[in-house]
């Protein structure tokens, strides 16, 4: 016997457009004493206890994640009829995709590929003439597959990255590219003019173009609008619940053909989900998945999730935050709930740089436990923590592509040149609420700054040229002849990737291992390394015109920031950081070595090029963080974006894409959009159980 | 952190009819163990009763060696097995040298149960005040003979005002070269930084002379130690000729302000227009010129005679930026 509850008028018009949907079944005690009597075999009582759950919502399809992946899956199964119910542990929807750029690489003769060819302005934005000539924005699938895939093309380490590409994968992101890109634009994200391609989105073409919004007196996302309270201000410091993401001071895409835009993964973000909220699709945020329930545990269809209620609150008055947009919002807050998928579950959970056990698989430098990870403070600290993997893992999926961090340099730790702030990204300001946890927006003093500084580990030691520290690694892309690649270049050939070639291209940093080398304060059973330092004086504060004050730099003190009136003191201070495990021991030492080789005009020891003294008080440490930005390897996944388990066999209804799959070393919102576009389109069109 | 266990019994006379529990256990901790003469130090008590007995509210002194009470605490959190007082905040005695003080708990007496008196021993030691001694602002390259300026900085470890403290510059050989006294304002931005710009006249012979600052101790009221520091003094042959350095933006072709200009020992920074003249003398230099957001340009030049040379700078790729 099943007994509804807390059907309101509003849930009673959803259920009848097959909207999500609230059970709570009554379990009856004959069913319950059956199970428990009869079925003792292990998979027989997985398979009674996974049929006995009492479930608290259904819907038909059920995604886990509001992130890139998470919003195109969700409106693409919402357009073809399916109820849709998005689950996020995070307060507000957008994942980092927020935090994104919104340079979105995707092409195969793309919408806005074909409107720049015709230098053509449908929409009436004010674009400027086409940044690409017309010959290099002419495409189709089978050249953005061959360039996906192109052995060829090596990156500024010598390492072929498209060759790992998965076939399917890519063959069928590249059939679904433009598609994908109309898709987009018809729930209201617009381009500005495509102005090359992303890193690892192909050589031969032109096919990114920055999502952008207009500003203008309201924000309205139907016309593309944006106010100025929402869009932020990095002038005045400050930045709104609208828009989390690094702001570049006046119209910043003037330079992408749309004078008077600003440009941003918000953009798509927010437009997506408004049109999420206008087409039904329902949210539940503050909820984490747990597990995902299947008939038997590596038999069967996967059934729903389970998951529990992971509010974030305000640190200073324990408010629960909120999202910006509430239309549309399930407020669910009992502690653990499950949620039934009628047709299918899509893992949209991202990286998983958050588990230790998981980015240690392939690459064993990530297990220095002070290395941080995707936007921790907009995200919390459940981000990026492989739930969805560990999940599937559990009921049978297979992985792919897991060495993928490890050849990937936005998926390799470095060394952050925003200093001084526990979130490395460094691009919030007071406004949003993530700025509550990163508690300052940090000093970027970029690769050059390093001149001004220098790079010091837990012990106070110096380990590498500072001045090399940001030397990293970077994909190739078009045009041509950036990041070191051969201007001359021809697809398949050869010599895109001989010695000579990979000779004169190579860029690569090995700063961060250095500043991972185990040291005095390095102790079982980890032997962690602790955290980089930048150590500077006041005359480099001026020089630079570095802003040592909040928000920049946190207030009140969070350990990540230190001044003192001495290096003595300086080297005490620093144990307010949670990773230190000693005072910078030979800070004093190693400062009176530098100003000796400043005056000797040579570094002796890491032939920094430039060298400037460190005398004139007072004194800084400012924690440059070792991080990683994006995660690769994952679930294997077919060109469905069905998830396959150790035989190659589909797991029925649990589909995935992005960063919690693995399979290819593209980055970015290109790959996972497609991947929504895929994951939706499919799971709506499964079978209703 | 300091913690001393010595414990001293005191005779009492135990209560006729009364359960003697004997001696509690005391342990003191101390911090820092050296400390700033008339600095605050801070003292945390922990005592147990072999036999578990509830402490909590039992008073504990601190006495200086002539018993002279300096505070008092009540043992109340239970911290583990033991009962502990907050942390008491004493002053360091303005002596320098080791100080042992103790730690009282008094006989007691409750619910039938008699405690003896107990005496913990704990030592620290008061210092005289530190002086950190700090030169910057020399000139990278001082012609022989050339009379040059820079500043003298001196941080008291307990933060004192220093005022009118003085200092002597004093070279190679410990001849006196310069002296002077700190001023009464602290260099901006710091909390206790004292100091002094001092004049003095460079060596008349070429190389990398090793002068030092001295500051004198004191024992005027707060005990204070003597200080010093030693900095080098680059002497080069006085310069000949003109560089003069036009840094520009490789792509937009603009002047690049605050470029950084470097034929060591010579520094420089570029002006509004991207220039910096540089004086230097002749010889072969490694030119560098390096600004924020660019790439350092280098180039090796020989200077017979005026030079200028222009540096396009590119612009940094943004590394991890790329994949935003």
């Amino acid at each position: 016997m099943a007994k509804k509850r807390d059907t309101g008028r509003k849930e009673s018009r959803l259920q009848k457009e097959k909207a999500v949907s609230r059970r709570d079944f009554f379990k009856t005690g004959a069913a319950a004493g059956a199970s428990a009597a009869v079925l003792s075999a292990p998979a027989l009582a997985q398979e009674s206890s996974a049929q006995a759950i009492r479930w608290n919502y259904e819907a038909d399809v059920v995604i886990l994640g509001s992130g890139c992946v998470g919003l195109h899956a969700a409106v693409r199964a919402r357009d073809l009829g399916a109820s849709v119910l998005v689950i996020d542990q995070n307060f507000d929807v957008g994942g980092k995709l927020v935090h994104s750029g919104g340079w979105t690489s995707l092409g195969g003769g793309d919408a806005v590929q074909e409107r720049d060819r015709a230098a053509a302005d449908p929409l009436g934005m004010g674009l400027t003439a086409p940044l690409i000539k017309a010959q290099d924005l002419e495409d189709d699938p089978d050249r953005l597959f061959r360039d996906m895939t192109d052995w060829s093309v090596v990156d500024a380490t010598g390492v072929a990255r498209y060759r790992y590409n998965d076939r399917e994968l890519h063959r069928a992101w590249a059939d679904n590219a433009p598609k994908t890109r109309q898709f987009m634009m018809d729930n209201y994200v617009r381009f500005a003019r495509i102005d090359g391609t992303h890193q690892g989105g192909g050589m031969s073409r032109g096919r990114a173009a920055r999502s952008v919004m207009k500003i203008a007196d309201k924000t309205d996302i139907k016309a593309g609008t944006l106010s100025p309270q929402d869009r932020g201000d990095p002038r005045e410091e400050r930045h709104s619940p609208f828009n989390p993401m690094r702001q570049i001071p006046g119209a910043p895409a003037d330079p992408l053909g749309a004078p008077g835009w600003v440009y941003g993964g918000f953009a798509i973000a927010r437009s997506l989900e408004f049109s999420a909220r206008e087409k039904g699709v329902r949210f539940m945020l503050n909820r984490h998945m747990d597990e995902l329930i299947r008939e038997r545990p590596f038999a069967g269809r996967v059934l729903g999730v389970r998951a529990r209620h992971t509010p974030r609150t305000h640190p200073e008055t324990g408010a629960r935050l909120e999202s910006f947009w509430q239309n549309g919002n399930i407020d669910e807050r009992a502690e653990t709930i499950h949620i039934r998928a009628r047709k299918a579950v899509i893992v949209a959970t991202g990286g998983m740089h958050g588990s230790v056990p998981l980015r240690t698989m392939f690459d064993p430098r990530m297990c220095e436990p002070s290395i941080e990870y995707g936007p921790s403070a907009l995200i919390g600290p459940l981000n990026m923590d492989g739930s969805g993997i560990i999940a599937s893992m559990k009921i049978g999926a297979n992985l792919a592509g897991m060495m993928q961090n490890y050849q990937h340099s936005s998926g390799s730790p470095t060394i952050s040149s925003v200093l001084g702030t526990r979130d490395t990204v460094g691009s919030i300001f007071p406004g949003h609420p993530s700025f509550l946890f990163a508690r300052a927006k940090g000093i970027n003093i970029s690769g050059a700054g390093w001149e001004h500084a220098i790079a010091v580990n837990q012990v106070g030691q110096r380990f590498y040229n500072e001045r090399a520290i940001a030397a990293n690694s970077s994909d190739a892309k078009y045009p041509p002849g950036t990041d070191g690649t051969r201007k001359e270049f021809v697809p398949l050939d050869w010599r895109n990737a001989s010695p000579a070639q990979v000779r004169a291209q190579y860029r690569k940093s090995a700063a961060v291992d250095a500043a991972l080398a185990m040291n005095e304060g390095s102790r079982a059973p980890d032997y962690a390394s602790g955290p980089v330092w930048a150590i500077f004086d006041s005359a480099a504060v001026q020089r630079g015109g570095w802003r040592v004050r909040y928000p920049y730099v946190a207030d009140p003190p969070d350990g990540y920031f230190h001044k003192a009136d001495t290096l003595a003191e300086l080297a005490k201070k620093v144990m307010g950081h949670p990773h230190q495990k000693m005072p910078l021991k030979y800070l004093v030492e190693t400062v009176a070595r530098y100003n000796a080789l400043a005056d000797k005009g040579v570094d002796e020891d890491f032939e920094k090029p430039v060298l400037h003294k460190i005398e004139t008080p007072p004194f800084y440490a400012a924690s440059a963080g070792i991080r990683v930005q994006d995660s690769y390897g994952g679930l294997r996944i077919n060109g469905k974006a069905q998830v396959l388990d150790t035989r190659g066999e589909v797991i029925p209804g649990l589909y995935s894409g992005g960063e919690a799959s693995g399979g290819g070393s593209q980055h970015g919102i290109g790959r996972a959009s497609v991947h929504g576009y895929i994951a939706g389109s499919n799971a709506a069109q499964e079978p209703t159980a | 952190m300091f913690v001393l266990r010595f414990e001293d019994r005191i005779d009492t006379m135990a209560a006729k009819a009364v359960r003697t529990h004997g001696q509690r256990t005391c342990t003191v901790e101390v911090s820092p163990s050296e400390v700033d003469a008339g600095a605050e130090l801070t003292v945390t008590c922990r005592a147990a009763c072999p036999h578990g007995c509830d402490l909590s509210g039992q008073s504990v002194s601190i006495r200086t060696q002539d018993d002279t009470e300096l505070a008092t605490a009540e043992l109340t959190a239970l911290d583990g097995e033991a009962y502990a007082t907050s942390a008491l905040v004493l002053r360091a005695p303005l002596d320098v040298g080791e100080h042992i003080y103790r730690a009282v708990l008094a006989a007691s007496e409750k619910d039938g149960v008699s405690h003896d008196a107990t005496a913990t021993a704990f030592s620290f030691a008061a210092m005289a005040h530190a002086a950190s001694v700090n030169v910057w602002g020399l000139p990278s390259a001082i012609a022989p003979g050339e009379r040059f300026s820079f500043k003298v900085g001196i941080k008291c470890s307990a933060g004192c005002k220093l005022t009118g403290r003085p200092l002597r510059i004093v070279d190679d050989e410990g001849a006196q070269v310069g002296e002077a006294s700190l001023r009464d304002d602290i260099w901006p931005g710091t909390s206790a930084v004292y100091f002094a710009e001092v004049e003095a006249q460079a060596p008349l012979t070429p190389g990398d002379h090793q002068w030092q600052v001295r500051t004198p101790g004191s024992d005027v009221s707060v005990p204070h130690a003597a200080g010093s520091c030693t900095f080098a003094v680059k002497v080069v042959s006085p310069p000949d000729h003109h560089v003069t350095v036009e840094a520009f933006d490789s792509e937009t072709q603009t002047p690049i302000k605050g470029a950084h200009v470097l034929l060591h020992p010579y520094r420089a920074l570029t002006d509004e227009t991207g220039v910096a003249t540089v004086r230097v003398a002749k010889g072969r230099y490694t030119l560098f010129v390096s600004g924020f957001n660019y790439v350092a340009y280098e180039n090796i030049i020989d200077v017979a005679g005026d030079v200028t040379t222009r540096a396009e700078l590119t612009a940094e790729p943004e590394g991890q930026d790329d994949y935003r």
